[in-house]
């Protein structure tokens, strides 16, 4: 599982798109006892990271998955796809194991995350995925200093069956790559053609990422970006 | 193995859409092609407005799929859900990766494109002649012989070399492990063995953090065509009782 490890885009627009994961060792009996009950604690890392803002929080509960996504609200539902509200996922009873993910946009609130946690010394595993020096800056002004990093060196191999850079950038903010190309590209068109707001077409494919770790606020940049540029080839080629 | 009941099939195309691997095609209904199919869920996922998609109970060989494409599917050996890995995300507890070491994750298939098992024994192969360490907890290690990098039938699953190379999946991570310095070998391998896949990979380096950077770092801006991204993971030394 590094599913926020390889996400693509310019670096301003990765700039503005963090994920925070909690995360214990499964055999260490040591970090899972740690300072309390495992629930007690994921629902302390829950609510630090709910009271800033992110734009995604997501806690594994009893048999299910509690998914706060900006933008998603109850009528977008469908299938196993539920949104939840920020504060049923910061208050959930029924946690189930060390998992909990958040994402944000603004560093300052990473910032606050952080300085928070390291207070509450709760023993999880702390992620953070963004832009290194971003990040960096994030970890001084918190007091912490990264314990291990993993770089991405990119795609290799046969890169020419891979969508084109846009259609990446979407597609790759979920890890597991549950967002068809496809699916990214039939959103930018419906945008584009005015039959789908961009807002709803940014839930609909977080709504695939089933870890919750998407970014609707980028991907509505991204697809108001492309929605933009295909109106403007259309034109030209009327 | 997922596949649709023709006689409720209503060739919305709504499955297809949904689908990573562009495994469905729909004419008069839809179709799903079983080679292709990685069994992620996904279109299950997606809602058929007239119910027509079934996934049964699957076994192994089939059910290897769906442990390493479903993100919901949990891995029973490792206890952990996705692609069954933990890479570097409790190395504050588990002191995997230490220092003078690198962490390799090489990501057979992503992003999206999916692989089959004959390409990640491919790459695994070249990766184990040079002396490589496999990480223990990977799905991918418990299929391979840690020597060789090939494909054995001692496996949790008791399924056949043969039966492991004929499986695709969404994405398989490689993870192993080599003293720094055989970084750039490793990285000439990789560029080796990238030529001989027909699928992608992620390359993931992991470092432990020394004196204001990732202490693999200066290796890597010392090795020609290579790009390290902006953009990566951190651990935050939060994790407690690290060693």
């Amino acid at each position: 599982m590094t599913h926020t490890n390889h996400r693509r885009g310019s670096r301003e627009s990765l700039s503005r798109d963090f994920v925070i994961l909690s995360m214990i060792e499964p055999t260490s009996g040591a970090q899972r006892s740690y300072g309390g009950p495992l629930e007690e604690r994921v629902r302390r890392f829950l609510e630090i990271c709910g009271r800033h803002g992110p734009v995604a929080l997501a806690a594994r509960a009893r048999g299910r998955r509690l998914r706060y996504l900006k933008g998603w609200t109850e009528e977008m539902n469908s299938g196993v796809h539920r949104a939840s509200t920020l504060e049923e996922v910061m208050r959930c009873e029924e946690i189930e194991g060390g998992v909990g993910h958040a994402v944000y946009t603004d560093r300052e609130a990473v910032i606050e995350v952080l300085r928070e946690l390291r207070e509450a010394d709760l023993g999880l595993s702390i992620v953070v995925s963004g832009v290194f020096d971003e990040v960096f800056k994030a970890c001084r002004r918190a007091g912490l200093k990264p314990h291990t990093v993993n770089m991405s060196l990119g795609t290799w191999g046969k890169v020419e069956l891979l969508p084109d850079e846009t259609i990446l950038e979407l597609c790759t903010m979920c890890g597991h790559a549950m967002i068809s190309r496809k699916l990214a590209e039939t959103m930018i068109e419906r945008v584009a053609a005015g039959t789908m707001t961009p807002e709803a077409a940014a839930v609909e494919l977080g709504k695939q990422c089933t870890c919750n770790v998407f970014n609707t606020v980028r991907a509505l940049e991204i697809i108001n970006r492309a929605a933009a540029e295909m109106k403007r080839v259309k034109a030209i080629n009327i | 193995m997922v596949y649709v009941v023709r006689e409720l099939c209503v060739a919305c195309g709504r499955c297809a859409l949904y689908c990573p691997v562009e495994a469905i095609t729909v004419g008069e209904y839809a179709f799903v092609d079983q080679e292709r199919c990685v069994e992620c869920g996904t279109c299950i996922r997606a809602e058929c407005p007239v119910d027509a998609l079934r996934q049964p109970e699957l076994k192994p060989p089939r059910l290897l799929r769906k442990l390493f494409s479903d993100p919901l599917a949990t891995f029973k050996e490792t206890e952990v859900p996705g692609r069954g890995t933990e890479e570097m995300k409790t190395n504050d507890v588990t002191n995997n990766v230490k220092f003078g070491e690198a962490g390799w994750g090489v990501e057979m298939g992503r992003p999206g494109v999916s692989t089959s098992f004959a390409d990640v024994e491919k790459v695994a192969m070249a990766l184990a002649r040079h002396g490589v360490e496999f990480l223990d907890l990977n799905p991918v290690t418990m299929l391979i012989d840690k020597r060789t990098g090939r494909f054995t039938e001692k496996n949790p699953w008791g399924i056949s070399p043969g039966e492991i190379r004929a499986l695709r999946a969404l994405s398989a991570i490689i993870e192993f492990k080599t003293p720094k310095e055989k970084v750039p070998e490793i990285i000439e391998t990789l560029k080796e063995v990238s030529r001989e896949v027909d699928t992608v990979f992620s390359v993931g380096i992991i470092s432990r953090w020394r004196d204001g950077e990732p202490e693999v770092l200066p290796l890597l801006k010392g090795i020609p065509g290579i790009r390290v991204y902006p953009n990566g993971k951190h651990n935050m030394g939060l994790g407690r009782p690290g060693p």
